[in-house]
């Protein structure tokens, strides 16, 4: 999510999320929360108040 | 003229300027907790707009280049905010909410989570989504200090670690440990509205 991890590292996230439910459920759910704050933000974007005919 | 210049404005006048308030207050809530300063900045965004109308192109929406400038007003308050608020040492320092008491109730001394994440009904189908994001637009509105600054950085203005480390002054252990606090309580946060509203 941050940064690249070193091909040790990232094999041991993968060990330790395999064995891990309660790991993995977090990690889809921070997932989620960072979709979520995306939107929002982007939200801020789109909503245009109805600028008037010149 | 075409339809499609037509759909967009390319001239941006003073008095459209008041009209963008509320989108432009909504987004600077989600990132600044204090009421007062977030109207502050939007305040600021929309005098420099008008004295940079000129240079409005109407390259992007207006919209989009007004969130731009309310952007760089949101990063030097967290600037400015950074600078008074030294950086954790240890234990001490900048806790407002109880990161600390949180982190110790999450996980037992063996680094094993003490209370699991519980399941969340996904929110598919856009009636669910926008349930959802409102309970997570309220926690994001609790997340304080610089955890918060630097989830907000990150994930609302989408900023890369880099940017976000030189901007603020972080290495990136603190930048770390910021982001993982913050997803911590926001994820914490958001669990209990969710689920409660599930029920």
């Amino acid at each position: 999510m941050d940064a690249r991890l070193s091909v040790g590292e990232r094999l041991r996230v993968r060990v330790h999320l395999a064995i891990c439910g309660a790991c993995r459920r977090f990690a889809r759910q921070v997932q989620l929360l960072r979709w979520g704050a995306r939107e929002l933000g982007r939200k801020g974007t789109d909503k245009m108040p109805k600028v008037p005919d010149t | 003229m075409s339809d499609s210049r037509a759909s967009r404005p390319t001239v941006l006048t003073a008095e459209d300027l008041p009209g963008y308030r509320p989108a432009l207050l909504r987004y600077a809530t989600l990132q600044v907790r204090e009421a007062a300063v977030a109207e502050d900045l939007v305040q600021n965004t929309l005098v420099a707009a008008l004295q940079s109308l000129d240079g409005f192109r109407g390259d992007s929406s207006p919209n989009t280049w007004l969130i731009g400038i309310l952007k760089r007003q949101i990063i030097d308050h967290y600037r400015r905010m950074t600078r008074e608020a030294p950086l954790p040492v240890s234990g001490t320092g900048d806790d407002p909410d109880g990161d600390a008491d949180l982190l110790d109730r999450l996980f037992a001394d063996d680094g094993h989570w003490s209370t699991k994440p519980a399941v969340w009904s996904d929110p598919e189908g856009s009636l669910r989504q926008e349930d959802f994001l409102a309970v997570l637009e309220a926690c994001l509105k609790g997340l304080a200090g610089q955890s918060g600054r630097v989830f907000a950085l990150r994930e609302i203005m989408e900023m890369e670690p880099g940017e976000i480390c030189k901007d603020l002054g972080l290495t990136q252990s603190n930048y770390w440990v910021l982001m993982h606090r913050a997803r911590l309580r926001l994820r914490h946060c958001v669990e209990r509205g969710w689920t409660t509203e599930r029920s």
